[in-house]
């Protein structure tokens, strides 16, 4: 009788092993899924990013032709593309990873939003512009490509919560920390951009 | 003080965000949806026959919404809601197209469904704006700009090389085969239930006893697909429009007149 309740004892103990085993493994793939989804969206912001990037040595050209256009605006956009060249994720990271290097990266792709739009302003001065059909068409593009890429980031802050959420959740954040899953960093917009500016209301004088 | 304040007046801003924002519509049943009025009934329908027989032929779904107003909504930001929640195109070849006006603000809008960026490029539909729908529309003639500028994006998704298939109906979507690491695992569990288990249970002289353990909550592994509206667009002849489920990445353009 010993020998088979010790018999009974290692079933047991065999069964509980595959059983939280397989819930480990599903609860590990489910992860794996999702962070598969974090770097798929990553990879779409990138994406655009690049197309913007690509955009604006045909757009400088064509500005460039127009009579004396303002030189400063022309090379603000210049240095800030060429800003965004030198981010780099460090080697083997990616960067929804490395909160540091996306910090960086959205830095410097604001300030090159921030250049093109600058520039666009600029461009109404100059009505011979404004009709230049090939300038029209880069516009067109890059307003085009500006609105994939607040798509794409707001796609990919919301994979990365996701994924944030399910590696914080308490039993799957066993697993999440013995994989080696940590939190992905969010896109964000450089700090103060998405503030609301004054936020004291007088609740006196709203009624 | 401030420290109770700071919150309250978010969330004030934030009730305020959310009531200004219009709520996406339910998806269009029609190709053209006019809920400005601006169309006769006998050109909203051959409208949006032609869309229809166009997507019959193409695979293509392109259709058009007209909105009296955006109320303050931003535009980009309400138009890709709006087409994430129809799905306007095929699963398989995100060939969607939505052209949007709203009347109120003399705006212009063209989503371009991820598999049509190619064909229907930013520069393009901006041209086609520009070009097709805005002088029309200058005079008070919708129909013509919309016909003019629906017949241009129509030719040119025909002559692009455009991922398209003529409509016809696939059958249901394939499952994703079980991976081997699952199908490892059912065979074991298989095993224990079957075999070790009642061996177990005849040795011990207890039953059952362990048959919890295979219940535990969890997650645990899931087999074969998820199966998610199998419904594709087009159901044959006119009688509706259904979205396909296309993705958009907020290609196309902006314009007005």
């Amino acid at each position: 009788m010993g020998r088979l309740g010790f018999l009974g004892c290692a079933g047991a103990l065999i069964l509980a092993v595959i059983v939280v085993g397989g819930y480990f493994v599903g609860v590990r793939n489910n992860l794996v899924g999702l962070d598969e989804q974090v770097n798929q969206q990553w990879a779409q912001v990138e994406n655009q990013y690049q197309r913007r990037f690509d955009l604006i040595p045909n757009l400088v050209r064509t500005v460039q032709g127009a009579a004396d256009f303002e030189k400063s605006t022309l090379e603000a956009v210049i240095d800030a593309r060429s800003r965004v060249g030198q981010v780099q994720a460090p080697a083997g990271l990616t960067l929804p990873n490395d909160p540091a290097a996306m910090e960086q990266f959205a830095q410097a792709q604001q300030g090159l939003s921030g250049a093109l739009s600058r520039l666009l302003v600029v461009v109404e001065r100059y009505p011979e512009l404004k009709a230049n059909q090939n300038f029209l068409e880069l516009q067109s593009q890059l307003e085009g490509t500006e609105n994939r890429i607040a798509v794409e980031r707001q796609r990919y802050n919301t994979a990365a919560q996701q994924f944030n959420t399910a590696v914080r959740r308490f039993p799957a954040s066993i697993v999440a920390n013995l994989s080696g899953f940590e939190q992905k960093a969010y896109f964000r917009g450089v700090a103060g951009s998405e503030q609301v500016p004054g936020v004291e209301f007088d609740f006196g004088t709203m009624r | 003080m401030r420290e109770r304040i700071l919150p309250l007046a978010l969330t004030v801003a934030l009730a305020a965000t959310s009531t200004f924002a219009i709520e996406v519509p339910p998806p269009p049943t029609q190709w053209v949806t006019d809920r400005a009025g601006i169309l006769s009934a006998g050109d909203a329908t051959a409208l949006n026959q032609e869309l229809a027989a166009f997507e019959q032929e193409s695979g293509a779904q392109f259709i058009i919404y007209i909105l009296p107003s955006l109320e303050g909504d931003p535009l980009e930001d309400f138009t890709i809601r709006a087409v994430e929640r129809w799905k306007v195109g095929q699963k398989k070849y995100d060939n969607g197209l939505v052209l949007f006006v709203f009347v109120e603000e003399r705006k212009i809008r063209i989503e371009v469904g991820y598999g049509l960026e190619g064909t229907i490029t930013d520069a393009y539909a901006s041209r086609v704006i520009r070009q097709e729908i805005a002088p029309g529309f200058q005079q008070g003639d919708w129909a013509g700009g919309l016909q003019a500028g629906a017949g241009a994006l129509m030719a040119q998704i025909k002559k692009g090389e455009a991922p398209v298939e003529p409509m016809r109906r696939r059958g249901g979507e394939e499952g994703e085969p079980a991976t081997f690491g699952s199908v490892l695992f059912m065979i074991v569990v298989f095993i224990l239930l079957f075999f070790v288990l009642p061996a177990v249970s005849r040795a011990t002289g207890c039953g059952g006893c362990l048959l919890p353990f295979l219940f535990l909550p969890g997650r645990g592994v899931t087999f074969g697909g998820h199966h998610h509206g199998g419904f594709r667009g087009g159901r044959g002849g006119f009688g509706g429009f259904r979205g396909g489920g296309g993705g958009f990445g907020g290609g196309g353009a902006t314009g007005g007149w």
